[in-house]
């Protein structure tokens, strides 16, 4: 069975979710959770504290999903909408909203254009001032989303690898990088 | 689409308008612009570093203004149209307007066509392992008999002829 297949599986069972427009549109690219991302993205669900920012995340996926224009990056710049993680090879992608309240959608491409959105982590709760002083290099709480994305990946696809490629243009249309 | 449509419309015409539907739509806005001026900018030909002359700013400036939604003044989006040799203009329309979406991913497509037809190749794999888990193997294919529960009447006639 392919990837494909796997994928409509999942669809079809409910265990993946289409984070689709709500107002309509172009669907170029797509932006799959399972249903407890997914709780934190929807009008009913969404913590009420946290309502504004969940509309403004939604808001920001859909632009995403209607084919926007995005600026790929290396890991090390901040101007830029969606990065590999390191190390490369585990194929971990962080999407990145960085207006206030700046989040992080982590995931992996399951085909083209076809992300699978598996943990969403605002900056803050990301970041620590004392993991600078303390001289950490990579920062113990990214590491662990970066597992906790492999595990829900493991989790849906089984064995499945997700895409894997040389080139931007193997993972993302319309994308532009940011030495361009 | 459409619940959520409606669940706009009841929304909006609520006394207050709930928190996520303010910050749903102020994103929105934010990616329209950003949108607008992305466009402007491929097809006006200039380049960052040109804009950030005529603008006296750094270059880094421009780069962070056109990467990404943000929320940029009205000042900053007439500058930058100007730049641009553009000036803009803001028009108002109802919430939920139709929105092209003819632009749809193949994946999609070839999944709403197979949900048409009801046959998948998912589908047709569940069947497989579906019928491959039920046959009888060696070990199942003889039924098992099993004694019909016994009913504590019984029971206590059966135990009292055996004393």
């Amino acid at each position: 069975m392919s990837i494909d297949a796997m994928l409509t599986v999942l669809v079809e069972s409910g265990r993946l979710v289409e984070v689709r427009s709500m107002l309509g549109g172009h669907r170029q690219r797509i932006v799959y959770a399972p249903p407890d991302v997914l709780r934190e993205l929807d009008p009913d669900t969404a913590c009420y504290i946290e309502a504004e920012n969940a509309g403004q995340l939604r808001a920001w996926i859909e632009g995403f999903t209607r084919g926007r224009r995005v600026t790929v990056g290396s890991n090390n710049n901040r101007n830029v909408d969606i990065k590999i993680l390191n190390s490369p090879s585990d194929e971990v992608w962080e999407l990145r909203k960085r207006d206030n309240p700046s989040t992080r959608i982590f995931g992996r491409f399951a085909l083209k254009d076809i992300f699978i959105a598996t943990n969403i982590c605002t900056s803050r709760d990301l970041f620590s001032l004392q993991w600078v002083t303390d001289g950490y290099i990579r920062w113990p709480i990214w590491r662990k989303e970066i597992r906790r994305c492999k595990a829900v990946w493991r989790s849906l696809f089984v064995t499945y690898k997700p895409v894997s490629g040389e080139d931007l243009d193997d993972y993302l249309s319309n994308a532009s990088d940011e030495r361009d | 689409m459409t619940t959520y449509l409606t669940r706009v419309m009841s929304a909006i015409k609520e006394p207050k308008i709930p928190k996520y539907w303010l910050g749903y739509f102020r994103e929105n806005f934010r990616g329209e612009i950003n949108d607008q001026l992305q466009e402007a900018f491929h097809t006006g030909g200039a380049t960052k570093s040109e804009i950030a002359r005529k603008l006296h700013r750094r270059p880094e400036q421009i780069t962070r203004w056109l990467s990404a939604p943000c929320n940029l003044e009205a000042d900053t989006i007439s500058d930058i149209a100007l730049a641009l040799g553009l000036t803009p203009k803001i028009r108002f329309e109802k919430v939920g307007e139709y929105r092209s979406n003819e632009k749809v991913h193949t994946f999609i497509e070839r999944y709403d066509q197979s949900m048409a037809t009801g046959e998948t190749e998912a589908r047709t794999f569940v069947v497989d392992q579906f019928s491959y888990d039920v046959r009888p193997s060696a070990s199942t294919s003889q039924p098992k008999t099993i004694s019909a529960p016994i009913s504590n009447k019984a029971r206590m006639k059966e135990l009292v002829s055996h004393a």
